[in-house]
């Protein structure tokens, strides 16, 4: 057997490509919606996951990969944000083609639907003025992660991320019900 | 009802974050209480809300990928190429396996197999005993196994079994030994290895007794050699050369407590296979009288002195008649004859009883004896018997004779806080260093006690004065001083055993010299006698808080010296004058 094929072992290669391809695009958009340029953020997440396979390879134990991945994503980003003194600076693109689509799909009454979108648009506009962390706290749970998980990205305790994302919720729903 | 749930409690309920216990509360306090439960849907609504917002309206509205995604190979195959350390000798190893060296399952188990045999055989290397080691465990254990209180009895059981060399089917038989002080008592079937004991003066000691073990190994006169295997510790030593009919000695030791669970002994007519079956220590009233006659005969037995005998046998001739009526009796012999009741006793150990050599009679007096000593002596002595008078109660003090009674029992010393800190250091704990202390002034007192009764009886008899004995008076004479003897070489081995640790840690060299075999001079045992209560003074200053405290580094190389010496005095010589 060739050195080569050792150098790159075929099954662990294989088990984060397949996971390159599930959730790149995911962790794409969770740093451009923390304010990473999408060139930048790109690059970030492909070298987050190439990091991955470098440190299953090298024998680390890893039990959370996915939240791994956004750890180091979200540790990219910050440096990004430091160098780039650009915290929080972000300009979001409006776009209204789910409008349309959940029209489409939708059986209740136009005006209800209006209304409706028209309250999820108000909330993504919250969700962008969330603090950093209580926004990541918003996105990791929504991906499926654990408060431990959560805690494990962002670097701090759990009971800290259940602080911060019930803070985020609490903030949010003041908003929906205003 | 119980308490309304918390924002956060509600939360982490939907999260499905809450501890079991509390998860189980919150369900039953929301299946009861329509307020949390309304709060529950409307935060469960409201996160859908966010979730909704968040996926159709925020993230997509994040900016995507602005070019092509490369392929997960070619990011790959830009990686630098991996430099280790163990890179070649790992693929060796795999193209040696012919495959991967830690991904399959059965080179994890080789390796740990292997871990598990090298640490195993390291564990069980005999390497790590020598039979000097085993024999101080040993010994030190014994020890503390036999130490007695007064009116105590140890009882060994053990099963011998005795197999012919030339094919005769095996006997076995039980051997129950009682020891109390000097005593010793085998009972049962084991004559023929009770013959071979006494033949070589090892019979006063229990079968299994370490003592007794220790010298059948010395008695091949061959090194043992020591293997381990399942906690036992394994001695066993071929003799050296064909004078003796001693074949081979085989020790079988538990390594947990160091206690001699069996002995093989093999001789050139049968082999002996000795096992503990029972090791008990009794009170004096649950020994049966007959058995505590051999033991303590002058407990039960009075002396009978028959005076008409006594007249006839101890007449001196060099002696006046101390009356008309009354022959001449030579003292001499009645104060070794009552001697020998006492030692008989083992009451001439240290004990308040003073012997006083008047004109016409023996004076016994043993007014700060305990209370059972006090009766066994009336027993003994008492009711008229010519020339001795027993003195029991408080009153006149005697005047007290050549019988020095020193004070050296171990209990009363106070061990409590020896200040040397390298002596803390080495047992680590204070419980450890008074157990230690205790244990070494108690075989210290014993070596003193055999050594001042030795110096007694060569100054109660001095050779002169033997020489006018009666034969029966000279052999309890010589049966005295060889089991003092016979003691010494018991008690001094254990008080070795004791300290050699210590000196071989804090002056190594010092005590570890064999002793060159000098005649024991039992008549010069006072200068023997000097050099015990010098290391006595030492052992005293060093582990008792005293007004003369030492430490280890001034004391060591005394201790060392004397012990040395005692040993050179009390070893393997001949008896001499």
């Amino acid at each position: 057997m060739a050195d080569s094929a050792w150098a790159s072992k075929p099954s662990l290669t294989e088990r984060v490509g397949q996971l390159y391809l599930a959730h790149r695009e995911e962790v794409l958009r969770f740093l451009t919606g923390q304010g990473v340029p999408p060139a930048t953020a790109q690059d970030i997440t492909q070298e987050a996951f190439l990091k991955l396979l470098v440190a299953l390879r090298d024998g680390h134990h890893i039990n959370f990969e996915q939240a791994w991945l956004y750890r180091v994503a979200a540790n990219r980003a910050v440096d990004y944000w430091r160098r780039e003194r650009r915290l929080n600076m972000v300009e979001f693109d409006a776009t209204g083609n789910t409008l349309s689509e959940t029209l489409e799909s939708s059986e209740i009454g136009l005006d209800e639907r209006a209304a409706q979108e028209q309250r999820s648009r108000r909330l993504a506009d919250q969700i962008r003025n969330l603090s950093k962390e209580h926004r990541m706290c918003i996105l990791l749970r929504s991906q499926g992660m654990r408060y431990r998980e959560i805690a494990s990205v962002l670097g701090v305790g759990v009971s800290t991320a259940a602080e911060w994302l019930e803070a985020a919720i609490e903030r949010l729903r003041g908003g929906i019900h205003d | 009802m119980t308490k309304h749930l918390s924002r956060r409690d509600l939360l982490l309920f939907v999260d499905g974050e809450l501890s079991l216990g509390r998860m189980r509360a919150a369900h039953e306090h929301l299946y009861s209480c329509w307020n949390c439960r309304r709060d529950l849907e409307g935060l469960e609504r409201d996160i859908n809300a966010i979730v909704d917002a968040q996926n159709h309206h925020f993230l997509p509205s994040a900016p995507g990928a602005v070019r092509p995604w490369t392929s997960f190979e070619e990011m790959v195959a830009s990686l630098p190429a991996r430099q280790s350390l163990f890179g070649p000798l790992f693929r060796k190893a795999r193209r040696l396996a012919g495959g991967d060296p830690f991904g399959s399952l059965r080179w994890t188990v080789a390796v740990v197999t292997l871990l598990c045999v090298v640490v195993g055989a390291f564990w069980i290397t005999p390497a790590r005993l020598s039979a000097a080691v085993v024999m101080r465990n040993v010994l030190a254990a014994d020890v503390i196994a036999t130490r007695t209180a007064a009116g105590q009895v140890i009882r060994e059981r053990v099963r011998i079994e005795r197999r012919d060399r030339h094919g005769a089917a095996g006997k076995w038989s039980e051997v129950e030994s009682w020891k109390e002080g000097n005593r010793t008592v085998w009972r049962g079937g084991g004559s023929d290895l009770h013959r071979r004991y006494q033949e070589r003066q090892i019979d006063m000691e229990l079968p299994l007794a370490a003592v007794a073990c220790e010298r059948w190994l010395r008695e091949t006169g061959a090194n043992p050699k020591v293997s381990k295997r399942a906690g036992i510790v394994e001695l066993r030593a071929d003799a050296a050369g064909p004078d003796s009919d001693l074949q081979s000695v085989s020790l079988r030791v538990r390594s947990d407590i160091w206690r001699v669970e069996g002995v093989r002994l093999t001789f050139t007519d049968g082999i002996f296979d000795v096992s503990e079956v029972d090791f008990t220590v009794l009170k004096r009233d649950e020994i049966a009288p007959d058995l505590l006659e051999v033991l303590e005969p002058s407990a039960l037995a009075p002396m009978a002195v028959d005076a008409k005998r006594l007249a006839e046998s101890y007449r001196d001739p060099l002696m006046p008649s101390v009356s008309g009526a009354s022959p001449a009796v030579n003292l001499s012999e009645v104060e070794l004859r009552i001697q020998f009741r006492l030692h008989e006793m083992g009451a001439d150990l240290s004990e308040p009883i003073e012997l006083n050599k008047g004109t016409r009679e023996i004076v016994i007096s043993a007014r700060g004896a305990s209370p059972e000593r006090k009766q066994q002596l009336a027993a003994a002595f008492g009711g008229g018997q010519p020339f001795v008078r027993l003195e029991l109660d408080a009153g006149v003090s005697s005047a007290g004779n050549l019988r020095e009674l020193p004070a050296i029992a171990a209990s009363g010393a106070d061990l409590s806080s020896v200040p040397d800190k390298q002596l803390a250091e080495f047992f680590g704990d204070a419980a450890a260093q008074e157990r230690f202390a205790r244990m070494v002034l108690e075989a210290d007192s014993s070596v003193l006690a055999h050594l001042y009764a030795l110096r007694n009886l060569a100054v109660l008899w001095p050779a002169d004065v033997e020489a006018n004995l009666s034969g029966e008076g000279r052999g309890e004479l010589r049966t005295m001083v060889e089991d003092h003897r016979r003691a010494l070489r018991t008690t001094l081995p254990e008080l070795k055993a004791l300290l050699l640790p210590l000196i071989q840690k804090f002056c190594p060299g010092g005590a570890a010299s064999s002793p060159s075999p000098h005649p024991f001079r039992w008549r010069q045992s006072a200068s023997v006698l000097q050099t015990a209560r010098s290391l006595d003074r030492t052992l005293r200053a060093l582990l008792t808080t005293s007004a003369n405290a030492t430490n280890l580094a001034n004391s060591c190389p005394d201790i060392s010296a004397d012990l040395l010496s005692l040993d050179t005095l009390v070893s393997e010589s001949p008896l001499a004058p």
